[in-house]
């Protein structure tokens, strides 16, 4: 059983939002999702006849989204060598220091960047989803075509990974 | 599915399923306090009370990242259009980019239409190649016409007799006769009273202009050739077609005018019964005459003047041999100025003005004619436009100035 243009339009109104904000994230811009988002959703009204029995239609969506990103945004976006960001690493204030300084968050900021820049990109990938779009384990796996188990243990490891390179800045955090 | 670029998870770190997602609901304090509790209570079963702490740190660090969230520029009417089922090519235009690229086709192809360069001119052309087919009786009237010009058979009394058989040949050709063969020798008694009286007779003279004469002296021509007369004994007379095939042989010697003429009556009513096919021998001469000049004009450039000469050569004997001679040579003119078409075609994809430059050539060779006309449009077409025309071909046949093309 496919998907009726009712069914796609109530999917379009669920995960507009949501998955504007997966890929954005994704992508590191909103205009570049937004295209993503338009050729997913086009795609999937293309191919509702292959979702017929496979899961939710949200699931087959992000999954469908994630591959358009890995497929087409990712591969440019090599292409482009994306520059480091500009401007001196921002050196780490004194202990003692609140959140509420500028200067602090934007050194923080940095540091959890790097951290997760550091971490094996399938695993900090699974880890942003799970983190920032709510998705389960589960619905991880089905996006991104992975065995749940594996989703579990990436995520699981991302933030033990997580933890302990910005444990040392845990007094910068707002209490 | 390519998913090997990470270890299977070890049986060890293996956590029961919905407990990442009981620590962040945990974490993210969203559990009523029954749920709460059931959840700490799986998390602590599961040994995982670390792992709970580590996110809540991490957590907290990230929150930085989460930032203002964008908002989604897409409706549902782009979705739509571009999803259109029905029309697949409606899913195409939903995208800019390519109604930009189309907007841009348009542009480009209102361009192409209004840019001079772009513009293809036509040239018709009343002329096109021909094969320059040269019929036999076309080529007897080339070869016969010097001698056609100035001859007649019996001028001033005398019979003008032609003594190159292949020339006899054609002339008997062109104007539909016999070849009349009087064969001799110059110290035979009977050849010398031939000469001498018989032929003189008007009555003989008035046969005679039926036939093409033709003298062959026994003495002039090759051994060989001169044998055969000898078996035959002379003078001997034979009736010839245009291809010098013997179709009568007139008995030996008559013993008088009046039997002679008997003889040439008795031949000429079995080899030429009917004179309807025989041309006079002034038209002949006239048509003669005319070609010889179109050559010499021809010759003196003035191509101008040979047209003329042999179009009026083409309606005064349309089925004769010279106005066939003269339908090849006028398709030989327009086939030497199609050539230079060609050539000037050719030469305009690298150079244009080599081109013109041919063209204008031929134009001044060809003033005045009909392909002159046609060659100075193609060399208008190429000077205004920059490139060479288009080039028509009507289809009208007459007398090889048009294309009659089999």
């Amino acid at each position: 059983m496919g998907l009726d243009r009712t069914e796609f339009r109530a999917l379009f109104e669920r995960q507009r939002q949501p998955l504007h904000r997966f890929l954005a994230r994704l992508t590191g811009n909103a205009a570049d999702a937004d295209d993503l988002l338009q050729e997913a959703f086009a795609t999937v009204w293309r191919k509702r006849e292959l979702y017929a029995g496979r899961g939710s239609p949200d699931g087959f969506l992000r999954q469908t989204a994630y591959r358009l990103f890995l497929n087409q945004w990712k591969r440019a976006a090599r292409r482009r060598e994306l520059a480091p960001p500009p401007g001196p690493e921002p050196t780490a204030p004194p202990a003692g220091t609140e959140l509420a300084d500028e200067e602090a968050r934007r050194f923080l900021l940095s540091q959890v960047r790097k951290a997760l820049a550091d971490l094996p990109e399938s695993s900090r990938e699974a880890f942003l989803m799970f983190r920032f779009d709510g998705l389960t384990a589960r619905e991880i796996a089905e996006a991104t075509g992975t065995p749940v188990k594996t989703v579990e243990t990436r995520v699981r490891r991302a933030t033990l990974a997580l933890a302990e390179a910005l444990a040392r800045y845990r007094h910068l955090q707002a209490g | 599915m390519h998913h090997h670029d990470e270890p299977e998870p070890d049986a060890d770190d293996a956590l029961p399923e919905g407990l990442l997602e009981a620590i962040r609901a945990v974490t993210e304090g969203e559990l009523p306090s029954a749920e709460l509790a059931a959840a700490l209570a799986a998390i602590e079963a599961a040994g995982a009370v670390a792992l709970l702490e580590a996110y809540r740190d991490v957590h907290a660090a990230t929150s930085l990242l989460a930032g203002p969230a964008s908002e989604c520029a897409v409706t549902l009417a782009d979705v739509e259009r571009a999803t259109s089922a029905r029309r697949p090519l409606r899913r195409l235009w939903g995208l800019r980019s390519v109604r930009v690229a189309a907007a841009l086709l348009v542009v480009a192809g209102v361009a192409a239409a209004v840019w001079p360069h772009d513009v293809v001119p036509t040239v018709a052309l009343a002329f096109a190649e021909e094969t320059a087919r040269v019929s036999p009786e076309a080529a007897a009237a080339e070869r016969s016409a010097a001698l056609l010009a100035e001859y007649q058979p019996v001028r001033d009394g005398e019979p003008q007799w032609i003594d190159d058989p292949a020339r006899a040949r054609d002339v008997a050709a062109v104007t539909g006769r016999r070849v009349l063969l009087f064969a001799q020798h110059p110290q035979c008694p009977w050849c010398q009273e031939l000469r001498g009286k018989t032929f003189h007779d008007a009555g003989v003279q008035a046969r005679l202009e039926r036939f093409v004469p033709l003298m062959v002296d026994v003495t002039r021509i090759p051994e060989g050739e001169a044998v055969a007369y000898l078996a035959k004994g002379w003078p001997y007379f034979a009736a010839l077609d245009a291809a010098g095939d013997e179709l009568a042989a007139l008995p030996g010697p008559a013993s008088s005018t009046q039997e002679f003429t008997g003889r040439l009556d008795r031949t000429l009513g079995k080899v030429a019964p009917d004179a309807a096919g025989e041309r006079e021998w002034g038209p002949v001469r006239a048509s003669a005459q005319r070609l010889r000049a179109a050559a010499a004009l021809a010759e003196g450039d003035d191509l101008a003047g040979a047209e003329r000469e042999l179009r009026e050569l083409v309606a005064a004997d349309g089925d004769g041999a010279f106005g066939a001679a003269a339908r090849t040579r006028l398709a030989e003119l327009g086939n030497e100025a199609l050539a230079v078409v060609r050539d000037a075609e050719r030469k305009a994809s690298t150079d244009v003005s080599g081109a013109l430059a041919l063209l204008e050539a031929a134009v001044r060779r060809f003033a005045g004619t009909s392909w002159g006309r046609d060659l100075d449009a193609v060399r208008s077409a190429v000077e205004e436009h920059g490139r060479f025309p288009r080039l028509v071909f009507p289809v009208s046949g007459d007398d090889g100035h048009a294309g009659d093309r089999k």
